[in-house]
């Protein structure tokens, strides 16, 4: 499309029809097939893996391509027993928003945390590139 | 600009609905209409709100809505902002009448998801949140406020008991409505005891899942002098804002942004301090959310309101009476009609319609309504003409 955006273009990754920065395909076929955690960084400092066009900090067009790091605490999180039907199989999991070590935030979910007692706030927890749907974190473990 | 009066406003009961969305709207709209005073025919405009009207099949209901008023000519629009749409779709039929484009106005919302389970009725509010990024990676709302209440509490040391606080109110307020979806009181112990849906938020934390419709009639008061019925209100500010749409986007989840910049520019548009307001109708669709509400609009300092709460004062008869309706929590939340239900509440409020939980002299009253987790946010404030 004329200004950028990917509309509903589906095509798994494939770069020929893209102009501008990359899309919701490329960022999810970066995680699937290529264990990369992929975003936009601004100049301001703010970081995202949200696909955006314009930094929604600052409103700055200088926004770089950026491979995000991998590795995190957790901001804050709530343990899910109700989900929707994309983990209707999952129910209970950890639902987390996690900062990473380069000051960017992701959402993502914790297969196997069935109560609040096993994880808190400041747990260092990384994503896990997996077989399983959206963003796996685990927590990391202590050597 | 033109003054903007609501002229009558109306819902039905919320809850579950035998009829359908479209049978609803149609019914609420015309009682709102004879409310006013008004027919029909002086419409100059339908803004209609129906967020998830794809459960039932159905979209494009404001000329499905204006021919069974019998104005199959009005024109009319679909106005979507998640759980705020229909106080967006308010805004829009007072910036068409302040602006001097129409006259009257009918703005309507509705809802039916009661056929729906749980897992399914979760999975269509889900698409309310920005669906690549968080429900993709396991958000539910309940999870997403969740992670709100858990910032809120590790930030103000905010405890169960005082979330529980604002449940017991609500419920209390909704069984004195009889419109509420929820009719009957419920206690602490109730609260504490009732199964955690994304800890630390328990059932009862989270409003229903509700079928409902509301419906206000709009006008221009100078173009209908000596017409109008005998409950006008004035609407003093209409002012809307946004954030951004993910929660991670955000640098603190203690705060939602557009709650704090719509308050702040209704209050500049309505010339009033937040001391002169005598009651709010906020949206609680989480106990947590109306904390955040109440702290963003600056009613009350950071980490304070869960505890004043708790302490009464938000309570009918309290200081400042938040809710009184019953809110989304126990009056129920059929998404789309929640805007204009709260308007609903102002009008009963202001015109001895409001029975045992009636506010005594309120003249001024201001609304708030969250489109998801705040990625956009309505304030009205209104006040007895």
């Amino acid at each position: 499309m004329a200004d950028g955006t990917d509309g509903d273009r589906h095509d798994k990754g494939e770069k020929n029809a893209r102009a501008g920065p990359h899309g919701i395909a490329e960022y999810e076929h970066a995680i699937n097939e290529e264990g990369r955690l992929i975003g936009f960084s601004c100049q301001c400092g703010f970081k995202t893996l949200t696909h955006v066009l314009r930094c929604p900090v600052c409103g700055g067009s200088g926004l770089k391509e950026i491979t995000l790091a991998t590795r995190g605490k957790i901001i804050s999180f709530s343990v899910a027993n109700v989900p929707s039907d994309l983990f209707s199989k999952d129910a209970p999991f950890g639902y987390v928003i996690v900062e990473m070590d380069d000051g960017s935030r992701v959402s993502g979910w914790m297969p196997g945390v069935k109560s609040p007692g096993e994880i808190k706030v400041g747990d260092q927890v990384c994503w896990k590139p997996s077989y399983r749907h959206g963003l796996v974190i685990e927590k990391e473990v202590q050597q | 600009m033109e003054d903007v009066w609501v002229a009558g406003a109306a819902m039905n009961r919320f809850g579950k609905m035998k009829e359908s969305g479209r049978e609803a709207a149609a019914r609420v709209s015309l009682m709102a209409i004879e409310m006013a005073g008004l027919s029909p025919r002086d419409i100059g405009y339908t803004f209609i709100s129906n967020t998830l009207g794809i459960v039932e099949r159905q979209a494009h209901l404001g000329p499905i809505t204006n021919t069974a008023l019998g104005i199959p000519e009005v024109p009319s629009m679909t106005v979507e902002s998640a759980c705020s749409s229909s106080s967006a779709a308010l805004h829009e039929a007072y910036v068409h009448i302040a602006g001097g484009f129409i006259d009257a106005a009918l703005v309507v919302g509705v809802e039916k998801l009661s056929n729906l389970d749980t897992v399914s009725a979760t999975s269509y509010f889900a698409m309310g949140t920005d669906y690549a990024f968080e429900s993709k990676n396991g958000a539910t709302f309940p999870s997403l406020y969740a992670t709100m209440a858990v910032a809120h509490m590790e930030k103000y040391g905010t405890k169960a008991e005082e979330l529980g606080s604002i449940a017991v109110k609500n419920h209390a307020n909704a069984a004195l409505n009889p419109n509420a979806h929820m009719q009957k009181p419920i206690t602490m112990e109730t609260y504490l005891q009732s199964p955690f849906v994304s800890w630390p938020l328990r059932l009862y934390d989270c409003c229903p899942f509700s079928d409902g419709a509301a419906a206000a009639v709009v006008v221009n008061p100078r173009k209908f002098k000596g017409m109008l019925g005998a409950d006008p209100a004035a609407i003093k500010a209409s002012a809307r804002a946004g954030s951004a749409a993910a929660l991670h986007d955000r640098s603190d989840l203690t705060t939602i942004p557009s709650s704090r910049l719509a308050a702040e520019k209704a209050l500049k548009q309505a010339k009033i301090e937040r001391s002169q307001v005598d009651f709010l109708e906020v949206h609680d669709c989480f106990t947590i959310a109306e904390v955040l509400a109440l702290e963003d609009m600056g009613f009350f300092p950071r980490g304070k309101a869960a505890r004043r709460s708790f302490e009464g004062e938000t309570s009918l008869g309290g200081k400042l009476p938040v809710n009184p309706s019953g809110g989304l929590k126990a009056k129920g939340h059929p998404v789309a009609a929640t805007g204009i239900a709260q308007v609903v509440e102002v009008m009963e409020q202001f015109n001895g319609r409001s029975g045992k939980r009636e506010i005594k002299g309120a003249t001024t009253a201001l609304t708030h309504n969250v489109g998801a987790t705040g990625g956009s946010c309505s304030v009205h404030i209104f006040q007895r003409v």
